[in-house]
């Protein structure tokens, strides 16, 4: 792989890396999940030639990497490590934000996985919902079905104080 | 028309709205990240290395195996066996009963294996391979040959495949 390909990667890791390992802490814990997010671009860079569509490939990847590092870990995972995961935000909470963080933060641990997926690739990713329907391997219209209802339960949890902020 | 445009207003307000927060940022780097794929590029590196010399040294077991093995003891080149021709003692015979007799002899006790050395021997060296008739007794001279004819002291030799007729044109004689 040349210098021009490892710095688009470079570039491609610094603008994604953080989406990314937020994608991964859905099912992972923190450590675990910028080990993922890691593993997946050293990958990358052993590969001959960069795949097409970086973006997409790489929130595949991360995927991957997540549900083998899930897979190994389900039976070792103890109380406290899941306290431990849960402690840890999502987001840095800002002054300017339009919503609650820790609160939109608990609105999205509530809900469905496959649904939490769908906004959290659209939303902090930025892929289309059709990039999503390629990472999540299901149908367009079951994307969109997802992140119209995940929204709608998101809006219904956070409720008046969330609307309030926004208007 | 996209399906995200089919999103009520409220909903694509609140998508705008989460969108705005900011992930917690991790303990990543980049120069951490060029480390780790060195270090796994070397590893692979290692790794076919460490497969190559695993072949070679398979082989040479191998081929130190196959030196060990009791090898074949080398026999040595059979000399060729000089084949000298057959010495004909001097007798008191004419020279023509001689020959026929010395070659009868040498064709009889010869003609086995001694002719095939022989052949071998006149392709490797030429006519000098020959044996030669080492007689003592000197060939004789023609007068004292027409002279034994004239007397009856010898025949003309005949052959079996020559026919004499009687006259020209006349019937056979056998």
């Amino acid at each position: 792989m040349d210098s021009t390909t490892l710095g688009e990667i470079g570039r491609w890791f610094e603008e994604e890396s953080t989406a990314l390992v937020l994608y991964a802490r859905q099912w992972l814990d923190p450590a675990l999940a910028e080990d993922a997010v890691q593993d997946v671009f050293v990958s990358l860079m052993q590969q001959a030639q960069p795949p097409s569509q970086m973006k997409p490939w790489l929130y595949r990847a991360v995927r991957h990497r997540a549900f083998k590092h899930l897979r190994a870990r389900r039976r070792r995972v103890t109380r406290e490590e899941r306290v431990a995961s849960e402690g840890s935000p999502w987001f840095e909470p800002r002054p300017d934000d339009a919503v609650d963080a820790q609160q939109a933060e608990l609105a999205l641990r509530a809900l469905p996985a496959e649904e939490r997926e769908v906004v959290t690739l659209r939303l902090w990713g930025g892929l289309t919902l059709a990039e999503i329907a390629a990472v999540t391997e299901c149908s367009l219209a079951a994307v969109f079905r997802r992140y119209h209802a995940a929204l709608e339960r998101v809006r219904q949890q956070l409720g008046a104080s969330c609307l309030t902020k926004i208007n | 028309m996209s399906h995200e445009d089919q999103l009520n207003s409220a909903a694509q307000e609140l998508a705008r709205a989460l969108a705005g927060l900011s992930p917690t940022g991790h303990r990543l780097d980049r120069d951490m990240l060029m480390f780790r794929a060195g270090q796994a590029a070397s590893r692979r590196l290692l790794r076919g290395w460490q497969s190559v010399a695993c072949s070679l040294a398979v082989l040479l077991l191998g081929f130190a195996w196959l030196g060990h093995s009791p090898a074949l003891v080398p026999t040595p080149p059979q000399q060729a066996k000089e084949i000298r021709p057959p010495v004909v003692q001097p007798t008191e015979v004419e020279p023509d009963e001689l020959a026929a007799a010395t070659a009868s002899r040498w064709v009889s006790t010869n003609l086995g294996n001694d002719y095939l050395r022989l052949r071998a021997r006149l392709a490797a060296e030429g006519l000098d391979a020959l044996p030669t008739w080492e007689t003592t007794a000197a060939p004789a001279p023609i007068e004292s040959v027409a002279d034994g004819l004239r007397q009856g002291r010898r025949q003309v030799p005949r052959t079996r495949w020559l026919r004499r007729t009687s006259e020209p044109g006349g019937t056979e004689q056998s």
